[in-house]
């Protein structure tokens, strides 16, 4: 049998696992973590979350492996997986919310829970970034899940509607109508929580 | 032309149908087939034929209204069933009386008509339902022209919505804004998004390919390796072997930190008077390290020094130019290894 690797098909590691060989599970992992966390983050607005969940969809996914159809497409099944979970987690989470998700991301970030951001801007720019992103996971979590998860199947995945449409279940047009619906919906959220145009330069100091 | 359905009759007319345009006899049959007790929509034979028969007559927008306006609920659910494949985005409207507001706008694209009509279509429709229709009309091209930014649009259409998106700065500022809200939720999903599970999935899932994670056995066997005048490594070996518990992140800063980390540790043992913070209590850690000798330290310079929550680092330089010392409890206050 020759060694797993990054190029070895998905059809065929889910076959060789299935036969026993737990070890072929792990290129399915490392092909696929990345892309799955993303879309999870980006659902529940919690890194570390994100991560138990997506731990966990995976072991989901191992778990009834024999289930999976040969046929189809793996990253559509474990992504479906996934965002079950990440939209169970959003459903819990809202039953026991107290606090507003603007104070629980400030809590998480001074408990230091959330990763910190890999990228190479200075000081300045990482936390006009991370003002930013902080703005924009407050503007999805107003979404509906229906909503957030249409939106980052576009944005994150590029998905064509097309594709939404078949990896949600719905109809092309209800695609077109929540992306727009989401996207109108952020651009009011964002235009309300954006800084004062000018704060702090000269213009705006009335100088 | 497949078989008329079962029970087709032209004898019962709805009464809401006075309301309607005539039908024709076809029309007639259709409705009737389907408004008819033994009508078995469930089965494919009724169902091709349905089908069939709703393709022949390629109903326009208007005749659809009067078929649906005048059908029952259920009927009007067979329509829009079969419908789905002609005039693919009317099924939508299904969507829309179970009250998903968001598609509504899809079945006036559908119907190819002004929304007025569709008050015959939605004929008991609640008055929150409306008044999302209503909004939904306003929406309509704005929602094509998001489409169009998506290059969903397609046809004769796109040739029409790319000559407002040229002309029209509104539309051109919609464009604009939602690409610009598209990369900042693209970006703020990717942000940090690279993580490393295998190790904890790999162990749940009982693999032999699985590191222990954050395990630093193997940098610090090769650290102090290349320490010169060190011959103790068998014994540090022992002293730091594979623990279960997660080790701190400071680790993948490389053996340079490691290797000054370890040194600094071989010098506490030598020099435990100077090195221990006041009031530390770890003596009997320190005194499994006493043997050791350390003759040489390798330059390094600590740029960033990233630790779990329950590690306590702390950097010690006793005068200018001297060694530094990096005391690493990973333990916390419960008092671990130094």
């Amino acid at each position: 049998m020759s060694v797993a690797n990054s190029e070895t098909p998905d059809s065929e590691l889910v076959a060789r696992v299935l036969q026993g060989d737990k070890n072929a599970f792990r290129p399915i992992v490392e092909r696929y973590q990345n892309r799955i966390f993303a879309m999870v983050v980006g659902m529940v607005r919690d890194e570390a979350e994100a991560r138990d969940l997506v731990q966990n969809a995976f072991i989901k996914a191992y778990q009834s492996l024999d289930t999976f159809r040969l046929d189809s497409s793996f990253y559509t099944w474990l992504y479906r997986i996934a965002m079950n979970l990440a939209i169970d987690s959003c459903r819990k989470r809202r039953r026991r919310k107290t606090g507003s998700f603007d104070e629980a991301v400030a809590a998480r970030d001074e408990d230091g829970e959330m990763l910190e951001l890999h990228h190479t801007d200075g000081p300045a720019e990482a936390l006009q970034r991370k003002e930013l992103r902080q703005r924009i996971f407050s503007a999805m979590e107003e979404l509906t899940e229906e909503q957030r998860e249409v939106l980052l199947l576009r944005e994150v995945e590029g998905l064509s509607y097309a594709e939404i449409s078949e990896s949600m279940g719905i109809p092309e047009g209800t695609v077109m109508s929540r992306l727009f619906y989401a996207r109108k919906k952020m651009q009011g959220l964002l235009r309300e929580t954006a800084p004062a145009a000018g704060a702090g330069s000269k213009k705006g100091s009335g100088t | 032309m497949n078989e008329p359905g079962p029970g087709a009759s032209l004898e019962v007319m709805p009464p809401s149908l006075p309301t309607a345009p005539a039908l024709t006899d076809a029309e007639r049959r259709l409705l009737l087939a389907v408004d008819d007790p033994q009508y078995d929509g469930a089965s494919g034979a009724s169902d091709r034929w349905f089908s069939a028969e709703v393709q022949e007559l390629r109903l326009p927008g208007e005749r659809l209204r009067a078929l649906l306006g005048a059908a029952r609920v259920d009927v009007r659910d067979d329509v829009m069933d079969v419908i789905d494949g002609g005039f693919e985005r009317l099924g939508f409207l299904r969507e829309a009386l179970a009250g998903d507001v968001d598609v509504v706008q899809d079945v006036f694209d559908a119907l190819d008509t002004p929304a007025v009509p569709l008050r015959d279509v939605l004929p008991d429709a609640p008055a929150d339902l409306m008044a999302s229709i209503w909004a939904g009309i306003e929406d309509s091209d704005a929602m094509l022209l998001s489409a169009f930014g998506d290059g969903e649009v397609h046809g004769p259409r796109r040739a029409l919505v790319s000559r407002t998106a040229l002309r029209e700065a509104a539309a051109q500022s919609q464009l604009q804004a939602h690409a610009r809200i598209g990369a900042q939720v693209r970006d703020a999903a990717v942000q940090g998004a690279e993580v490393d599970l295998w190790a904890a999935i790999g162990a749940s899932i009982g693999a032999d390919d699985v590191e222990p994670e954050n395990d630093v056995g193997d940098e610090l066997r090769e650290a102090v390796s290349a320490l010169p005048g060190i011959d103790v490594a068998a014994e540090v070996m022992a002293a730091v072997a594979p623990r279960e518990r997660s080790m701190p992140r400071w680790v993948a800063l490389g053996g340079p930190i490691v290797a000054l980390a370890m040194a600094a540790l071989v010098l506490l043992a030598v020099v435990p008077n100077l090195a221990m913070p006041p009031g530390a209590s770890s003596k009997a850690s320190i005194a499994q390290f006493a043997p050791f000798v350390m003759s040489a330290v390798n330059d390094a310079q600590v740029e960033d020094l990233e630790t779990a929550h329950d590690v306590v680092a702390q950097v010690v330089q006793f005068d200018d130019g001297g060694p530094t010392f990096i005391l690493v409890d990973e333990s916390g206050a419960s008092g671990g290894t130094l």
